[in-house]
């Protein structure tokens, strides 16, 4: 017997559409949800990443102006930072 | 862009390309079936998102093992988002599952049909995932349990399967047989692509979701340092990593 | 092995003088056939459904039997002693799956009566050899995931809860080879215990029950054995 019908005739075509539609709108609704919910959440925390980090620059900018004829124990505090920042990143990832 | 997530664009195109495809094919290509009519399109998602989901589970205690082995926080998230990711194919799998058994057989529910059921019971298993996490505070001990719990449940997934198919097989005679088995070339064509489609859907999303919780553990981080502790608000009880 | 021992005569002391867990679970028990009388309005259960009231109330009575299991280590600082000696942790979870398998059977002693009693399944005492054995197979199940279950739980804050919604969908498989096999224990009258086991041809039908209820005891022991040790860490 074959699987593949060759007439036009079906029973309920008209019944089996709602089934079918309401199926994959169910499902693509389900993903678009949570899509929208994901986007919504990391594009917030990117602008606030953006934010952060330009934040972080300038206050940098600032110390290296204000101790720019002394040896500023703010910059070296600055680097000092900035390292263990990164290693606190770096060993997160790996631990 | 994290450490952890590469190639987000290209698989999210990639992604894209194969799902339209998977979908213009099951509507344009694939032939209507000839005893259950336009029904049997709906064959065409539910299977591959319960087959994903089923192997999403699986991944996700693969995962939690590799956490309890190296102790890799990274492994703990990976394991995190894989199951949180299946959970949510889960619900739609089911959902479409079950409008598909209204369609072809009359009922909303079918408890003489095996997969039904069994991915019922795991769809259960998985849902007291984010609870256990949300009720153990300790970060560590947190990702510790939760591996165990993913190898578990991980391991629990087949064997849950061969038993309910065995109670089913005894109770009633088997009178459904549509999980694939002899399709013709079009269909079967079809289906494989549907099915790479949402395992690229799968694999795209929970990249997406590991994107997201790194991106919000570095602002975190970050603002913390630039603020001070005590000017930033405590994490709060999560269930999520990090 | 003698560490096991010597957790498993602690509780079993403590249970014994406190009589905390068990009659609970007794009392809990016969109060579910009892619900059960009045839900179904059956005077007699028979078959299947005699299988399925009785593998609940067991059920039932298992989680509150897990639900006590590690109430003494959390509450008086049992794990740290047990984590500071340098013994093998495998001992503690051979000790607690030892434990809740002997307050299981302990209940049954009562249940098992009772529900002859309250229930009165037609051909009941016939189907009594194969039941014991299906009972200790199923209680191994219970006990081992239990434990398992019990030791994740306890170390959350919602323990009373996580417990019984993790424990449940895990225990469903041996649920099932439980109340199908013992469904057709008592569905066919008088088997001895020699019967039901595969060993003699298989021809009882409750006897693939048995071997797939053994089978998935096996599983799940492996399986509790290799993750055990990762719950105890500090």
């Amino acid at each position: 017997m074959s699987l593949i019908a060759t007439g036009t005739d079906f029973l309920n075509f008209h019944s089996s559409v709602k089934f079918v539609a309401g199926a994959y709108i169910f499902v693509l609704a389900v993903i678009f949800t949570y899509v929208a919910i994901m986007a919504v959440r990391l594009g917030r925390n990117q602008r606030e990443l953006a934010e952060l980090r330009r934040l972080v620059d300038e206050r940098e900018a600032e110390q290296a102006i204000t101790g720019a004829g002394q040896a500023t124990p703010g910059a070296e505090q600055v680097v000092a930072a900035r390292e263990a920042d990164a290693e606190a990143v770096r060993s997160e990832h790996q631990l | 862009m994290s450490p952890h997530v590469k190639h987000l664009r290209p698989l999210t195109i990639a992604t894209l390309i194969t799902f339209v495809a998977g979908l213009s094919l099951t509507f344009f290509y694939a032939p209507i079936e000839l005893n259950e009519g336009f029904v049997q399109k709906i064959f065409y998602i539910h299977v591959p998102l319960a087959i994903v989901s089923l192997c999403g589970y699986v991944l996700g205690g693969i995962f939690g093992l590799m956490y309890l082995r190296t102790g890799k926080r990274v492994w703990d998230m990976r394991s995190y988002c894989a199951i949180h990711m299946a959970l949510i194919f889960s619900i739609g799998g089911i959902v479409a599952g079950s409008i598909w058994a209204k369609a072809a057989w009359g009922h909303w529910w079918v408890w003489s049909e095996p997969t039904l059921v069994s991915y019922l019971i795991v769809i259960l298993l998985f849902c007291t995932y984010q609870p256990l996490r949300f009720s153990i505070e300790d970060p560590e001990r947190q990702a510790t349990y939760a591996a165990v719990f993913a190898v578990v449940g991980g391991a629990f997934v087949p064997l849950n399967f061969i038993v309910v198919r065995l109670s089913v097989q005894y109770l009633h005679p088997r009178v459904f047989n549509l999980e694939g088995g002899n399709l013709p070339g079009s269909m079967a064509l079809t289906f494989y692509v549907m099915l790479l489609a949402v395992a690229l859907l799968f694999a795209t999303l929970m990249k997406y979701e590991m994107l997201a919780k790194e991106t919000r553990g570095q602002t975190r981080r970050l603002r913390r340092r630039l603020l001070g502790d005590e000017n930033v608000a405590p994490i709060g009880r999560s269930a999520a990593p990090l | 092995m003698r560490v096991a021992w010597a957790i498993l005569r602690k509780d079993l002391t403590v249970e014994l003088r406190t009589l905390e867990t068990v009659p609970a679970m007794a009392i809990f028990t016969v109060a579910t056939f009892v619900i059960f009388h009045f839900g179904l309005q059956r005077d007699s259960l028979s078959g299947q459904l005699a299988a399925g009231v009785f593998a609940v109330s067991l059920l039932f009575a298992a989680v509150l039997g897990t639900n006590r299991l590690f109430v003494a280590e959390r509450e008086q600082g049992g794990f740290d002693g047990f984590l500071l000696a340098p013994v093998d942790r495998t001992a503690m979870f051979l000790a607690k799956s030892a434990a809740l398998f002997l307050y299981l059977t302990v209940l049954e002693i009562i249940a098992v009566p009772a529900f002859g009693l309250f229930a009165a399944p037609p051909g009941y005492g016939g189907a009594l050899g194969g039941l014991i054995v299906f009972l200790l197979l199923v209680n191994l199940a219970f006990a081992i995931l239990g434990t398992l279950v019990s030791a994740i739980a306890v170390h959350t804050r919602a323990r009373d809860l996580i417990g019984p919604i993790i424990g449940l969908p895990l225990q469903i498989p041996a649920l099932i080879s439980f109340a199908i096999g013992t469904g057709k224990l008592l569905a066919v009258h008088t088997v001895g215990p020699g019967e039901v086991l595969p060993v003699h041809g298989a021809h009882h039908p409750a006897g693939e029950w048995l071997l797939v209820l053994a089978l998935y005891d096996v599983f799940t022991a492996l399986l509790a054995y290799a993750v055990f040790d990762f719950l105890l860490e500090e």
